[in-house]
């Protein structure tokens, strides 16, 4: 029996606005992901990779078109609407991780919790399994400016893993790994997938993470600019 | 029970982003007392040279406004300086009301903190004039708590646009 798709985007369509350019990142977009999907989105520097998975988050807007996750159109949600959505259904780890960097491995990881009201006993308890997963587990202590780029990208997994939550969001979340933790986190979220049954949206420019995936979407730099004084339904040209 | 719940952690959630706020930016937020501490002093000062009330008189109240708008220039410099963590706290899931409420917190605590600060100050180089400076302590208070006002309202502003709108701003 087919799953119903737990996020679809609809004709999406991003165009970003400078003062003297109008960037069309993609149009038309349109997306199926379903609860067992394990989907890699690929594709070159500056291929649209992060917009479409801030998109997919809600934490950026498409221009045009639906995004709906369980069915809600959430690019008509509030922010504050749009946060209890994402505290409830999603772990995230941006590109640039947005570690708090005068806190702790421990106290960032705690802080998806904080949000979503666990009690102490059951935080403690949940970051320490995490970081014990992830092989942190004797960093706890430790800073974030202390750490290696690597080490950070696990602490911003480690983050993104903490909640249990059913979807998980990760962009390029091997960048700054060394080939062992690259296959390390490769293997945790192909188990993530197979065992827990969770849903994985996850952006990569490297094939190793591509061959493990369900479904494979590949962007391609095909960004139109054009000048802001054009109109925008005048016919764009390629910049290249 | 399922709201007493939820209610102790939104609690928890404000002090967390309260406590953070006065502490994870220790020198800015010095920077900031000191500054308000030193205008309200001098404002102080002014008055009682110019043998006037600061809440009922022209002068006195020339003199809060010029506190209110060192204050508030100050208090948007901090809250400025915090939209970055705010906006991470975000997208872990905490919605941008309670951490507006909370950045707000931390703006009337370093406003009051920087008041009393400076009328603490006051008192010691003139400690006769206590009568003169409970006098003025409500217009005080009033000033700071306004003060917080513009840093309140750039927090929540762009805690409630999207990533990528405020990018484009930065
Ligand atoms: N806020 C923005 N304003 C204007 N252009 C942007 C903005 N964010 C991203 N872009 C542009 O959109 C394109 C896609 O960016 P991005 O999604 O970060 O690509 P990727 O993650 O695949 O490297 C790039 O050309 C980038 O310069
Ligand atoms: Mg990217």
């Amino acid at each position: 029996m087919p799953e119903k798709p737990i996020i679809r985007l609809i004709d999406v369509e991003k165009v970003y606005r400078t003062e003297d350019e109008v960037i069309l990142i993609f149009n038309g977009l349109s997306l199926d992901i379903y609860p067992n999907d394990f989907l890699v989105i690929t594709g070159s520097t500056g291929s649209g990779k992060t917009t479409l998975m801030n998109i997919i988050a809600g934490l950026d807007r498409p221009s045009s078109g639906m995004v709906l996750v369980n069915g809600v159109d959430i690019t008509k949600l509030s922010e504050d609407k749009l946060s209890r959505l994402r505290a409830k259904l999603m772990g995230i780890s941006l590109q640039s991780q947005s570690l708090l960097p005068n806190l702790t491995v421990y106290e960032n990881v705690e802080l998806p919790l904080i949000a979503r009201g666990v009690p102490p006993r059951k935080r403690a308890e949940m970051v320490e399994q995490v970081l014990d997963v992830i092989g942190l587990l004797g960093k706890g202590y430790r800073r974030i400016e202390r750490l290696s780029f690597g080490e950070r990208q696990c602490v911003s997994i480690a983050r993104a893993l903490v909640t249990d939550p059913p979807i998980l969001v990760l962009d390029e979340p091997t960048q700054h790994l060394d080939p062992m933790t690259t296959e390390f986190i490769i293997s945790l979220l192909r188990g993530l997938h197979m065992r827990k049954g969770k849903t994985l949206i996850v952006t990569t420019r490297t094939r190793k993470l591509a061959d493990v995936a369900t479904k494979v979407l590949q962007l391609r730099k095909r960004s139109f600019r054009y000048p802001a004084s054009e109109d925008r339904a005048a016919s764009p040209r390629l910049s290249e | 029970m399922k709201t007493a719940k939820g209610l102790a952690g939104w609690v928890y959630s404000v002090k967390w982003i309260t406590t953070h706020g006065i502490r994870d930016f220790r020198k800015l937020n010095v920077v900031a007392i000191v500054l308000v501490s030193s205008s309200v002093f001098f404002a102080l000062y002014l008055a009682q040279k110019m043998n006037c009330s600061l809440s009922s008189s022209l002068e006195g109240f020339s003199l809060l406004a010029l506190i209110t708008l060192v204050s508030s220039l100050t208090l948007h410099h901090v809250a400025e300086k915090s939209l970055k963590n705010l906006l991470v706290l975000k997208v872990l899931g905490f919605d941008p009301l309670t951490s507006s409420f909370s950045q707000w917190l931390v703006l009337i605590f370093l406003g009051i903190t920087g008041a009393s600060i400076g009328c603490a100050t006051f008192l010691l180089q003139s400690p006769s004039s206590l009568k003169f400076l409970l006098d003025s302590a409500f217009a005080l208070v009033a000033c700071e708590l306004l003060a917080a006002v513009p840093g309140f309202v750039l927090v929540a502003r762009s805690l409630n646009k999207s990533l990528a709108e405020l990018s484009e701003n930065a």
